[in-house]
């Protein structure tokens, strides 16, 4: 994000003041005034289309406060050495070991009250303790660097167990952005505000990757110009042996690519030159194998990256574009807003530097054994599509994809896959809750839920756990909390057959009636008559934009024929 | 000088512009709290690229004591 001075920030936020109706909540909690925090949360949620209602907590109280934050989406956590004691000199001048100990233990019992108040709900973004700004000139390390190195070790401990505490590295980012750019001496003593406002916008810059992990916002696709942005030199002019590739950037996108990015190219190239590239030069870290698609025309960009979305069936909000030339770069910016565009230096450093800000960009809150394969994945989706062209026939070549789906029930192993899917399907979610790991596995330990997964498979390949389905059961009726799949094996009528396997599994437990709702989102509308297809009523719109169901188990009918998929129960 | 400091103050205080002017200080307007006062020392030092001192900070609590502040250093 590029930094607004304050005044322009303010005029921002209020031109696009919340509307009224459902907002995520953010809490920040702090032992010192944290001004101006909330404003920048608020301006860096709003530029990544998040509407959220963020609230600071009463100054200084982190631990009495925390309980109203429980239900928040993110809690963010400044908890200063500076102000842990009313004088931190005393620390230096006056403290004895047993004084010292006593005021070690009090801390850890207080972070530990802080951290059960709020709970397995929110993302818990907690800073590390710092003493840069008491000792960074001192000598001698006495008991504030003892401090904050033992708090350190115990917030590592916790962290261990906390499953949704994110810890920030809080020495990293006041170095990198300076320290005396960082604090505000002169506000600390006049009102405890601690740190710069240049300093608090570069931090959420900083984190902003693993707040919108936690909406569900993360980035999925990278798409790569080739001329001086994976090498130097244009490979028109200067031919497969003049250019020079850029390793360091190329070995970041490789990782990436085995980490579960969509990595493609978008070259304005002879599509023949540059496969030729990628065969005849050894040297390229970044091969075939990492590459989903490749766009290489003479079209223009802005075209080829709506494309490379449509194929992926994934969102434009989700690409990420680098190019080093500037038309390009001002053409996708400007047509299309939602995709994320970084334009490439023409040095190497340079690209270096911005090959690991990249890196930071796709931070992923879960990753998972799923990741590791998804370059593999979307290959063989494209496969498909091609597969698809030549059938004229939908039902023949769905029939010829030997499609098996395998179903589990509330098995604890999945935990992480499931938490991840819920928090980034956006387009087949029927319900878009968010939840966090630690809720996916309290839910599969609860005899009240039903967590059911689905697995997808065909000849060309394993697409591996991509449905979700979340049912909680009361006496004789079942209510679909959550429904989700994976965009990924959409368009094979897998969600009739993962439907199907959904009522077999409530069967056994009983259930009458099956309850079901829609809540609507800017992405979800391809599901909004998901329910009244297989024969649901609707029951009531409790709200705009949220229309709940209701059928008895007899009354479900299918749309459509899904006899060629195999089932299998786990 | 004036007519930005106006803009600026009507903006962070959320009130009308014809509501800043000499009779506007921390006790005259309901949104002006400690939070708002930082707001504005950041605003102001931003706009105008001024520094106040730290004895400076604590008299700002008026519109008038702002202006002069501010147009002793520019």
């Amino acid at each position: 994000m590029d930094r607004p001075s304050y005044p322009d920030l303010v005029e921002v936020l209020e031109a696009t003041e919340l509307p009224d109706g459902q907002a995520y909540k953010v809490g920040l909690l702090s032992n010192i005034t944290l001004h101006p925090m909330e404003d920048v949360v608020r301006y860096c949620l709003s530029v990544n289309g998040i509407r959220a209602n963020v609230t600071t907590a009463t100054y200084d109280n982190i631990v009495q406060e925390a309980t109203q934050y429980n239900d928040a989406k993110v809690v963010v956590v400044f908890w200063e050495t500076m102000n842990l004691i009313q004088d931190p000199d005393a620390l230096r001048f006056d403290y004895t070991e047993a004084d010292y100990l006593a005021l070690l233990e009090k801390i850890k019992v207080e972070m530990q009250l802080c951290l059960e108040q709020l709970g397995v709900h929110p993302l818990i973004v907690f800073n590390r303790f710092s003493s840069l700004g008491l000792t960074v000139d001192e000598l001698n390390s006495g008991y504030i660097d003892r401090l904050v190195h033992e708090l350190n070790e115990y917030l590592e401990l916790l962290a261990v167990e906390i499953k949704n505490l994110y810890l920030v590295e809080l020495d990293k980012i006041i170095i990198s952005f300076g320290l005396k750019e960082s604090f505000n001496w002169r506000f600390y003593r006049v009102s405890k505000a601690l740190y710069s406002y240049p300093f608090l916008f570069n931090y959420v810059d900083f984190l902003e990757p693993v707040i919108l992990s936690a909406f569900g916002k993360a980035k999925k696709v990278l798409v790569l110009d080739c001329d001086n942005t994976l090498w130097e030199g244009v490979l028109g002019e200067e031919g497969v042996s003049g250019i020079k590739p850029y390793s360091t950037a190329q070995r970041t996108f490789a990782s990436l690519a085995k980490r579960g990015v969509v990595v493609c190219l978008c070259s304005k190239n002879n599509p023949e030159d540059v496969d030729e590239v990628f065969t005849l030069r050894k040297d390229m870290l970044l091969t075939d194998e990492h590459i989903v698609l490749k766009k290489v025309s003479w079209g223009d960009k802005a075209t080829a990256i709506r494309e490379i979305a449509a194929e992926l069936n994934l969102g434009l909000d989700s690409i990420v574009f680098l190019d080093d030339s500037n038309f390009e770069v001002n053409l996708v910016r400007e047509s299309l807003p939602m995709v994320r565009v970084y334009q490439v230096p023409h040095n190497e450093a340079g690209v270096n530097m911005l090959a690991k800000k990249i890196e930071n960009v796709f931070f992923n809150l879960n990753s998972t054994a799923e990741d590791a394969r998804k370059t593999a994945m979307y290959k063989s989706e494209v496969k498909r599509n091609e597969a698809r062209v030549c059938h004229s026939n939908m039902d023949a070549f769905l029939r010829s994809l030997d499609l098996t789906v395998s179903v589990s029930v509330d098995d604890t192993a999945h935990a992480a896959r499931f938490a991840q899917l819920a928090q980034k399907t956006n387009q087949f979610n029927l319900t878009s809750k968010r939840y966090l790991e630690s809720d996916i596995d309290s839910m599969i330990d609860s005899e009240a839920y039903a967590v059911v997964g689905l697995s997808v498979s065909d000849r060309f390949g394993d697409s591996g756990l991509s449905g979700l389905a979340i049912v909680s059961l009361v006496n004789e009726e079942a209510s679909i909390d959550s429904m989700m799949l994976s965009c990924r094996v959409l368009g094979r009528r897998i969600e009739y057959k993962f439907f199907e396997a959904l009522v077999n599994v409530i069967e056994k437990k009983q259930i009458t009636y099956l309850k079901a709702d829609y809540i609507e989102t800017a992405k979800n509308s391809q599901v909004s008559d998901f329910w009244p297809k297989l024969g649901f009523s609707q029951a009531v719109v409790d709200a705009p934009g949220q229309t709940s169901y209701l059928t008895d188990l007899g009354g479900i009918r299918y749309p459509e024929d899904t006899s060629f998929i195999k089932v299998i129960y786990e | 000088m004036n007519k930005k400091m106006i803009a600026l103050f009507a903006k962070i205080l959320k009130i009308d512009p014809s509501e800043v002017g000499p009779e506007c200080n921390h006790e005259t307007v309901a949104s002006w709290d400690s939070l708002k006062q930082m707001s504005l020392v950041v605003a102001v030092e931003e706009e105008f690229g001024v520094q106040f001192e730290d004895d400076e900070i604590f008299g700002l609590d008026s519109y008038a004591a702002f202006e002069e502040c501010v147009s002793k250093k520019i």
